[in-house]
């Protein structure tokens, strides 16, 4: 699964864009908005069909587990749910839940748009104390970029290893790669969910055309398989109640729509899903992330001289373009970068207002707002490689072992 | 015959630069060091040669003209400097200012002279030649006027066989020294050398100087090009004479003082940075701890945390509660006990939540004990607390969930490899 913000680059065919060229396109391979605009969220979740995470469930969130709601949740990043309070009733009732999230190893650098839906997974991990699985889709890769299974697999690996120093507890959390773990109990799931999926709707969601190879036509099941606690008898055996939460990018939802329809005929909870929004590049929203170019992000292993010059000459500013009309109008703090960041990785909310007031009257220039988000940056990755440097094989190999995983609900 | 500082004299107590440091034998002769280099100017072209404080001058027939036309007192190791007024106790040993004087009046007189530092006395030239001999190291003895600098030297042995060598006496930021001989070639950058030893960027000594005691935490950084010559000169511990051996032969010297040589390539200038650390760091000195830092405040709780955790988290827990705490509030002795419930150790966040607690508990009541100046701090306390929380509670949860992953990690991996027992 690309559990992956922003414009995740999966080359296929869809039918969708040949339709709506005037509307936004949202695919897990595609996303572009209107003509020249941004993404229309509420536009996106009317579409879907998924609900808006409002105040309410943000604060009952913030009750259940007693501590503060994480960032992401306070300034909206994850604004969509499918379920929650459902999750949520049942957890007040006693009744826990799993957490499942995923990335495709596409690449070996990771950028901090690809850290978002993993240190939100951390947060939830912590915060009620659940079990964790990641899925590390090498299989995938290796079918739509091309790749070879070693190198597919070796990515899996050093992914698996920045993903470790998001600061997962290992007590808690299971990592597996489809090539090492598919058999067994989740492939038993696999032809479960193939059996209630019929051909035309599988291209219906993902596009598969006539010349798409059967590979990429049978992956979906393998995504979905993880939504369900049987597919890990080591981990859940007897519990086939057991909800399952699943934290990603709101272009992953025709993905678990699937499995949402499939879970019912097979007897199992219908997972939930809670979404954030796209990360945007640092040329702006109208950008894509790609990895082609290392200016349209900050990759984990940039430096700190790195990351402020990447800020201070890529990053889009929506200041005036003179100081005499910064101070009379004010920046235009809808396109503007560096907010937009401060936004995810600000963790002190006072401040945040603080500068949207002062940058947005014309009072703060944009030479300010970047330097702090020059310093919130790079004590972010720094604190990430070091986490990363502590991360050994072994570390790996005992995260990825299928191993039971006492007081992981503890 | 070595020098050695009985304990005893050093109940330091009633000096000034001792209150605020934990007493050291070591804690004199670097006082002694960093006074005597405090404006020394580091050149490596002109640099005094093996003129250390500690040897004495030898016999001069000559009068030193050539010192007065080639030296300026810039280029004297050593200064004649005041100390602050000391209690008459320690009077006799902080014969200083007296021996300052002393050496600079001899060094340009004839009579011999033997360094004295606290009352003992150091090696002599003879003494370290009688030692070479013992060792039977080869060496040849040259014996020329008193010379301070390298062209000095070369005018009198320089057309035998044998490369002159250079010495940089280095001292860093934190009171380490660093002596570095090289061949009078080698051209040494000291920014990169500061760097490749992973510190920031800043004499007329001899590698035999190394002999006494004093230097006993100087750390030694030879020229690598030593070793492929045949023989280079050096000076004993006088810089009237030179001696040529070649670099085995002083290898074996410096073995026998206990110390190891380090042959480095000094022209080299690695790039030092993030990924790649200072690749001369394991040469620093690491004993030589005599900081003038004054005492911070949370030391205790800083003591504390070192209870729980590794060693590597000092710095992020200095540099997180330096800034905010009380200036007048006093180092309290570190309390006892560390909390031994397995929940605690088991899960990071409560782990962390523990010391917090405890952190927050001493910071409050060591504020709260001035009552002068209480209702000023009330506020304060309360603020510095719950920086204290945020801050240093993010980052401690972020190693503490590291430390676990790695212990479980550990377990791990004896459990694979566990084999069962033999029946």
């Amino acid at each position: 699964m690309a559990a992956e913000t922003g414009a995740a680059g999966r080359p296929a065919e869809n039918m969708e864009t040949k339709n709506e060229q005037e509307e936004q396109i949202v695919t897990p391979w595609d996303v572009a908005a209107e003509k020249g605009g941004k993404i229309d969220y509420d536009k996106l979740i009317d579409k879907f069909g998924c609900q808006r995470l409002d105040h309410s469930l943000i604060d009952r969130v913030a009750r259940l587990t007693g501590r503060p709601p994480h960032v992401f949740l306070r300034r909206g990043v994850f604004f969509a749910h499918r379920d929650f309070s459902d999750v949520l009733d049942a957890y007040e009732r006693g009744e826990k839940f799993y957490l499942y999230t995923g990335r495709g190893p596409s690449s070996e650098a990771l950028h901090l748009g690809h850290l978002v839906p993993f240190m939100f997974t951390k947060y939830l991990q912590d915060a009620f104390k659940v079990p964790l699985v990641i899925q590390l889709t090498d299989d995938e890769k290796c079918m739509w970029k091309n790749l070879t299974v070693e190198e597919s697999q070796r990515l899996a690996r050093e992914n698996a290893k920045d993903i470790i120093a998001c600061g997962f507890d290992v007590s808690r959390t299971f990592i597996f790669s489809d090539f090492d773990y598919v058999g067994g109990s989740f492939y038993k799931n696999m032809v479960k969910i193939a059996k209630c999926v019929t051909y035309n709707k599988v291209v219906g969601i993902f596009g598969f055309s006539g010349e798409d190879h059967i590979g990429k036509v049978s992956f979906p099941p393998v995504q979905a398989a993880p939504s369900f606690p049987s597919s890990f008898p080591h981990l859940f055996s007897g519990k086939d109640s057991l909800r399952c939460l699943i934290p990603c990018a709101i272009d992953q939802d025709p993905y678990f729509r699937m499995t949402r329809d499939v879970a019912p005929r097979l007897g199992y909870h219908k997972p939930a899903l809670i979404e954030s929004s796209f990360f945007p590049a640092l040329q702006g929203e109208t950008g894509k992330m790609s990895a082609s170019d290392p200016n349209s992000a900050i990759y984990v292993t940039d430096s700190a001289k790195d990351i402020k010059n990447k800020i201070n000459r890529y990053a889009f500013s929506g200041g005036q373009d003179s100081v005499e009309n910064h101070r009379k109008f004010g920046a235009n703090l809808e396109v503007d970068i560096p907010v937009k960041y401060l936004g995810f990785f600000l963790e002190d909310d006072n401040e945040l207002e603080h500068i949207r007031t002062e940058y947005g009257s014309g009072r703060m220039l944009t030479g300010e707002v970047k330097k702090r988000l020059t310093e919130v940056l790079t004590e972010l990755v720094e604190r990430h490689r070091r986490a990363r440097a502590a991360v050994t094989d072994e570390m790996v190999d005992a995260f990825m072992a299928v191993r039971p995983l006492p007081n992981m609900f503890s | 015959m070595f020098f050695f500082f009985p304990k005893s004299i050093f109940s330091l107590s009633a000096l000034p630069y001792a209150a605020s440091l934990k007493s050291q034998p070591l804690f004199l002769s670097l006082l002694y060091l960093k006074i005597c280099l405090t404006k020394f100017v580091i050149n490596t072209s002109r640099l005094p040669h093996s003129k250390s404080f500690l040897q004495p001058p030898h016999h001069n027939p000559q009068p030193p003209a050539a010192i007065t036309a080639t030296s300026s007192p810039r280029r004297l190791c050593f200064r004649h400097r005041r100390l602050p007024a000391v209690p008459s106790s320690v009077a006799t040993l902080l014969s200083f200012p007296t021996d300052f004087g002393r050496i600079m009046r001899n060094s340009l007189s004839e009579k011999p002279n033997r360094c004295f530092i606290g009352g003992e006395m150091t090696f002599t030239n003879e003494q370290l030649l009688a030692r070479l001999q013992e060792l039977q190291i080869g060496f040849s003895q040259y014996e020329h006027p008193v010379v301070l600098t390298v062209e000095a030297q070369a005018k009198y042995v320089g057309n035998m066989k044998g490369a002159l060598s250079k010495n940089l006496f280095l001292k860093d930021k934190k009171h380490r020294y660093y002596i570095v001989p090289a061949l009078a070639g080698t051209k040494v950058d000291l920014k990169v050398l500061s760097q490749r030893l992973g510190l920031g960027k800043g004499g007329c000594v001899t590698p035999f100087a190394l002999v006494n005691e004093t230097a006993r935490h100087v750390s030694l950084l030879l020229d690598k090009g030593f070793k492929s010559k045949e023989c280079c000169f050096f000076h004993p511990l006088s810089n009237d004479m030179s001696i040529a051996l070649n670099a085995h032969d002083l290898d074996k010297f410096l073995n026998s003082i206990g110390k190891t040589p380090a042959y480095v390539d000094l022209e080299a200038t690695p790039t030092v940075g993030n990924d790649q650390p200072p690749d001369l760091a394991s040469l620093v000195p690491s004993d030589a701890s005599v900081s003038a830092d004054p005492p911070i405040t949370l030391e205790s709780s800083k003591g504390l945390e070192k209870n729980h955790t590794s060693a590597d988290e000092q710095p992020v827990i200095g540099a997180g509660a330096k800034p905010e705490k009380p200036s007048n509030a006093s180092t309290k002795e570190k309390p006892s006990g560390a909390v031994n419930t397995s929940i605690t150790y088991a899960d990071p966040n409560k782990f962390v939540d523990e010391i917090l607690e405890k952190t927050r508990a001493i910071v409050l009541s060591e504020i709260k004990e001035d009552e002068n100046i209480e209702k000023y701090l009330e506020q304060l306390a309360t603020i510095v607390s719950n920086n204290i929380s945020k801050q240093l509670g993010m980052e401690l949860k972020n190693l503490a969930i590291i430390f676990k992953n790695m212990s479980y990690t550990e377990g791990f991996k004896a459990g694979i490899h566990h084999q069962p027992k033999r029946m």
